[in-house]
């Protein structure tokens, strides 16, 4: 789901792009992604457990419109459930249940446009629709890599290795995960927004008049002070602290500079005392610190066959 | 612990370097946890998958195996349906088309008429291109009784292009860098320029020898001796102002006529350009 209102930060140095820019690159595609897109269009059919394959045609078009401008496309699909996520996933499926619960009644009583909206939010991904997909992929000759994880660390891999050029997602995590190009929602006219974290992080501050956006371009060279402060606004590892905005969460940091000084502080503010979290976000934050993409030391050959 | 597959090395490896990471940490609890996970990552366990361990991890990364079940029977959907994306699509990974669009927005400023400066002359050889493909993909499907609607699927092959060149449209009538929408002059040099590539693409096809007596030229004559020469290509006169209509009508009868056609036919539809500009872009399911 990303970090929570990065992009709002991020949104000044977001530009608006073709593919066309991008042509005879290679690309890690977060498929998930898509396929959640895919299976919006048929989400009554899902909801009330007719099959539809229609969620194979979102997929596939992108895929088909980015090879029209040669670019080379690894679709990487989401493998194993991670166990710090485990508490996060549980409370999305309970979400999820509920919803599809809400949607099925209210379309047995014919409000078939409100019932909709319910169904587009109790959305799930089985197996069968990850196998299909990998399987029309493979024999389209598209390349397919299963993570043995998430689909974001092995993209945020693939990019810092040298083995991709950018990837495409629809959320902010690859931007904790140390990935400098990544272009989101793209359009099947070719258009997308664009962030070049590389840009960003060698232009100057002072041309810089958003605060938050500021104080993002100085901690930006910092890869670890950049993953505490994502951690902080919320993420999926850990749901946000209440209270805690991006305007909050920058003036502490402005304050107090180092993480663990700003967490000391915020058991003194009166919104922050009662929080429960604030020791769930500790250990959160330790494990964070695992998460975090460096490149490696020996640089892998780009000539990726299998 | 967030692993990764290594597709260059065949091999599962931890995301982060533990080297630098338990270098530039000082917190002990951290160390510990890297330091555990670090002796979990060696040779020895090389089918480690954090909590989990994987004897064929090759074959599940790279999609051979069923993502839930681990095993080589998947659980899929019909083969039906396998059949019918793999055929809807495989028209569009096999051909490759070339979109080359130059658009220069000086230019555009400059010129009154420039409401379609691509380069679209691609399309011709695209063509060229699709219909080999048409071709094969008919030979194969007659064996295989696969019925395919290959005008249909032409048509899509250009899909791309097309809403390609709707939303540029977009972007420039919102840009206010067009005024006014003509086709006159910006078509006619762009056909123009189709039916000069045409030409030249005929004349090779033709071996491009043609036998001239030139009967200024008498000591020719009188040897009897015929030069072969290539045939030049020629571009066809549009001197007097040909009606956009009549002349997209002359080109239909032809073999490119019909891609043409389909360009303008979408560009001329104002609803489809005004739904897409009012619906440009597609929201996230995600948000």
């Amino acid at each position: 789901m990303g970090i929570n209102e990065l992009l709002k930060i991020l949104k000044p140095i977001i530009t608006e792009n073709h593919i066309s820019t991008l042509k005879g690159k290679t690309a890690a595609v977060d498929m998930m992604a898509w396929i959640y897109r895919g299976v919006y269009a048929s989400a009554v059919d899902h909801g009330q457990g007719k099959d539809s394959s229609l969620y194979l045609n979102f997929p596939l078009k992108m895929l088909a419109l980015l090879h029209s401008y040669e670019i080379e496309c690894i679709a990487v699909f989401d493998g194993f459930n991670l166990k710090a996520k485990e508490s996060v996933e549980e409370s999305r499926n309970e979400n999820k249940e509920k919803n599809l619960e809400l949607a099925q009644k209210l379309f047995s009583e014919g409000k078939e446009e409100e019932s909709k909206k319910i169904f587009r939010r109790a959305l799930k991904i089985k197996s069968k629709m990850i196998n299909t997909l990998i399987d029309i992929l493979k024999k389209l000759n598209v390349r397919v890599i299963v993570a043995p994880y998430e689909a974001d660390s092995q993209i945020s891999f693939l990019c810092n290795n040298g083995l991709a050029d950018f990837a495409i997602t629809e959320d902010s995590d690859l931007i904790p995960f140390g990935v400098n190009k990544i272009a989101f929602k793209l359009h099947n006219t070719g258009y997308f927004s664009y962030l070049d974290m590389e840009t960003f992080r060698n232009s100057s501050i002072e041309n810089i008049s958003d605060p938050s956006l500021k104080f993002l371009r100085k901690i930006s060279s910092n890869h670890l002070r950049l993953v505490e402060f994502c951690v902080l606004l919320g993420c999926d590892y850990l749901t946000s602290i209440k209270g805690l905005g991006i305007k909050t969460a920058v003036n502490l940091y402005e304050t107090y500079e180092k993480t663990e000084t700003v967490l000391h502080q915020m058991k003194f503010i009166e919104k922050f005392k009662k929080n429960i979290l604030m020791d769930i976000w500790k250990n959160s934050r330790n494990v964070w610190h695992c998460f975090s993409c460096r490149p490696s030391t020996t640089q892998l050959k780009t000539n990726c066959n299998h | 612990m967030q692993t990764v597959y290594n597709p260059i090395e065949n091999k599962l490896q931890p995301l982060n370097n533990f080297q630098i990471d338990i270098i530039s940490n000082n917190d002990k609890t951290i160390k510990d946890l890297i330091m555990k996970y670090s002796e979990l990552c060696t040779k020895e366990n090389e089918n480690f998958l954090g909590d989990t361990r994987i004897e064929n991890f090759q074959e599940f990364c790279n999609g051979d195996l069923d993502v839930k079940t681990l095993k080589k029977e998947k659980k899929l959907e019909s083969s039906e349906i396998t059949e019918k994306y793999f055929n809807k699509f495989r028209y569009n990974f096999k051909s490759k088309i070339q979109i080359n669009p130059k658009i220069n927005l000086e230019e555009i400023q400059n010129e009154e008429f420039s409401d379609l400066n691509y380069d679209i002359s691609h399309w011709y050889e695209n063509s060229n291109e699709n219909k080999a493909n048409d071709n094969y993909i008919q030979q194969n499907e007659s064996n295989d009784n696969h019925n395919l609607n290959l005008d249909k699927k032409m048509i899509d092959g250009y899909e791309i292009e097309m809403q390609y060149c709707i939303n540029e449209s977009i972007k420039l009538q919102q840009q206010k860098q067009i005024k006014k929408v003509s086709f006159d002059k910006s078509v006619n040099d762009e056909l123009r320029e189709i039916m000069k590539i045409k030409e030249s693409l005929m004349a090779e096809e033709n071996n491009g020898l043609m036998k001239i007596n030139n009967s200024n030229n008498s000591a020719i004559n009188n040897s009897k001796i015929s030069i072969n020469f290539p045939k030049t290509p020629e571009i066809k006169k549009l001197s007097t102002p040909v009606k956009f209509n009549e002349f997209i009508n002359q080109e239909n009868e032809k073999s490119t006529g019909k891609n043409i056609k389909s360009l303008f036919d979408i560009l001329e539809k104002e609803k489809e350009i005004n739904f897409l500009s009012s619906n440009p872009v597609i929201e996230s399911p995600l948000k």
